[in-house]
């Protein structure tokens, strides 16, 4: 890599890690600012007892979030992240590379985002506070499906990776095949070899981990104040599954990418033209490799079809995910008369919940 | 939330410490029969979280808890409710039950609903 493209390489991963650490800064404060509007009664003040009130602060900050989390990962990420692409050369003998991880850009930046955001999640307030007393796990909270295809794209994309890094040329940019008989070679490239391979695999890796570290901040976050359990599992499921929607396209995308590259160029050094003369006459014949040939159709194919499922996926995630949050909460004014006043106008008239408990009687205390 | 549903209600303001609410509100969870051994209680940071309290109070509330036999914890499966406590007898959990839906149709207070049955058991 030349001097000048080492500084640009540089300058470029600089600028991006500085206006994506601007930009959380920035959406740390939005949110923080999105969890105060609406403020509960303070400090000394009754809890908040209207469920409905909490919740709309919850899910005003959920999606506040999700917009920004896909918003700046779409208009700052991309972008700046292009930058990184005009030398085209982030490590010597790997041109293209920054092309290759700009999904994993774009991906990192919207789980930071979600991550400030689940940080930043509405504290409890008020001097009544309550809690469920069954522990949280991330298997119930997280949609199971979408957490599997998750990791089974994590999956295929390291054993993808770990096979073209293998058979790529010593040079790992390009597929070689050999017709002994011949004596012919037919060599094409791009192919992820293990410049592209150790990169884009520790990129997917990087990717699944993060996700699930976001997907941990969820399940710990306070629970939404005053609100019944199910409530607040379905705004964590709506959290998680903005999550997981964002990282398996991160992880399909890249996936796409390495199996569209790795068919065209095994189609294309599965044929080989050569030739000869012996003064009086030219000949030509042409080999074809029909297994490479297959195989470079099927990867081809698999490439568009991953990129398809990634994209449909995710719409069908996001959709759910705004359906989920615009599902009117279940959970009820709990109007306790020993810390409450009336339920406000307007709110659903339900039953006091069974299950909550009262006050401890005074002679039990020390 | 379902009908059977534990819950933890900590009033901050309240002359009763926090962890000592914690630890009465289930023991009454207990003995009211929604929890029953082998039931799993939160982490206590996630309900620490919750709460909005200090991980050190829901700590205490667990400790006092384990030394009276009503929790147990363990490395591998957290706090769970010990084996060997039973619920309340079934009639006097039932006239509870009845008697806090009494109460609550009446408009009473917890602590008025409670000093009621304090004085009715001071009558006996």
């Amino acid at each position: 890599m030349s001097t000048h493209l080492l500084v640009l390489a540089v300058v470029a991963m600089a600028a991006l890690v500085g206006v994506v650490s601007v930009a959380v800064a920035v959406v740390a404060a939005v949110l923080a600012a999105s969890g105060r509007r609406q403020v509960q009664p303070g400090v000394g003040g009754p809890a908040p007892r209207d469920s409905s009130v909490a919740y709309r602060r919850a899910r005003r900050h959920a999606t506040a979030t999700a917009l920004l989390s896909w918003g700046v990962a779409l208009v700052v990420a991309l972008p700046f992240g292009g930058l990184l692409t005009r030398g085209d050369r982030l490590l010597d003998g790997a041109p293209g590379l920054g092309v290759a991880l700009l999904p994993t850009t774009f991906g990192l930046t919207l789980l930071a985002i979600a991550a400030v955001g689940e940080l930043t999640w509405p504290r409890p307030e008020g001097s009544v506070r309550s809690a469920a007393l069954a522990p949280r796990t991330l298997g119930a909270l997280a949609p199971r499906g979408l957490r599997l295809l998750t990791w089974a794209w994590a999956g295929a994309l390291t054993i993808v990776l770990l096979v073209t890094g293998l058979t790529a040329t010593p040079g790992g940019r390009s597929f070689r095949v050999e017709w002994v008989t011949e004596g012919v070679t037919s060599e094409s490239g791009p192919y992820p070899g293990w410049p592209y391979a150790g990169p884009l695999l520790v990129a997917g890796l990087v990717v699944l981990v993060v996700a699930e570290v976001v997907l941990r901040l969820v399940a710990r976050r306070p629970a939404v104040a005053d609100t019944v359990t199910v409530d607040d599992e379905r705004l964590r499921r709506v959290s998680a599954r903005r999550v997981l929607a964002g990282a398996q396209l991160v992880i399909a995308g890249t996936l796409s990418g390495v199996l569209t590259y790795t068919g065209i160029a095994l189609r294309n050094a599965a044929t080989s033209t050569y030739g000869w003369s012996d003064g009086t006459q030219s000949v030509s014949a042409t080999l074809v490799a029909p297994g490479v040939m297959a195989a470079g159709v099927v990867a081809a194919v698999l490439g568009v079809a991953v990129a398809i499922a990634g994209i449909v996926v995710t719409m069908v995630a996001l959709a759910q995910a705004a359906t989920e949050a615009g599902t009117a909460p279940v959970g009820a004014p709990v109007a306790g008369p020993a810390v409450a006043g009336p339920a406000p106008v307007g709110a659903p008239p339900v039953d006091r919940p069974v299950g909550r408990t009262v006050d401890a009687p005074a002679g039990d205390a020390p | 939330m379902t009908a059977t549903e534990a819950r933890l209600e900590v009033d901050l303001t309240s002359g009763v410490p926090v962890y000592e609410q914690i630890r009465g509100q289930v023991v009454a969870h207990v003995a009211a029969g929604r929890l029953r051994t082998g039931d799993r209680l939160p982490t206590i940071r996630a309900l620490a979280t919750d709460l909005g309290i200090a991980p050190g109070t829901v700590a205490r509330a667990f400790r006092e808890l384990e030394s009276a036999g009503v929790v147990l914890t363990r490395r591998r499966t957290g706090t769970v409710v010990a084996p060997g406590v039973v619920p309340a007898d079934d009639a006097p959990r039932r006239a509870a039950d009845a008697y806090a839906r009494a109460a609550r149709a009446a408009g009473l207070s917890d602590d008025a609903a409670i000093d009621l049955v304090r004085g009715a058991l001071m009558a006996r």
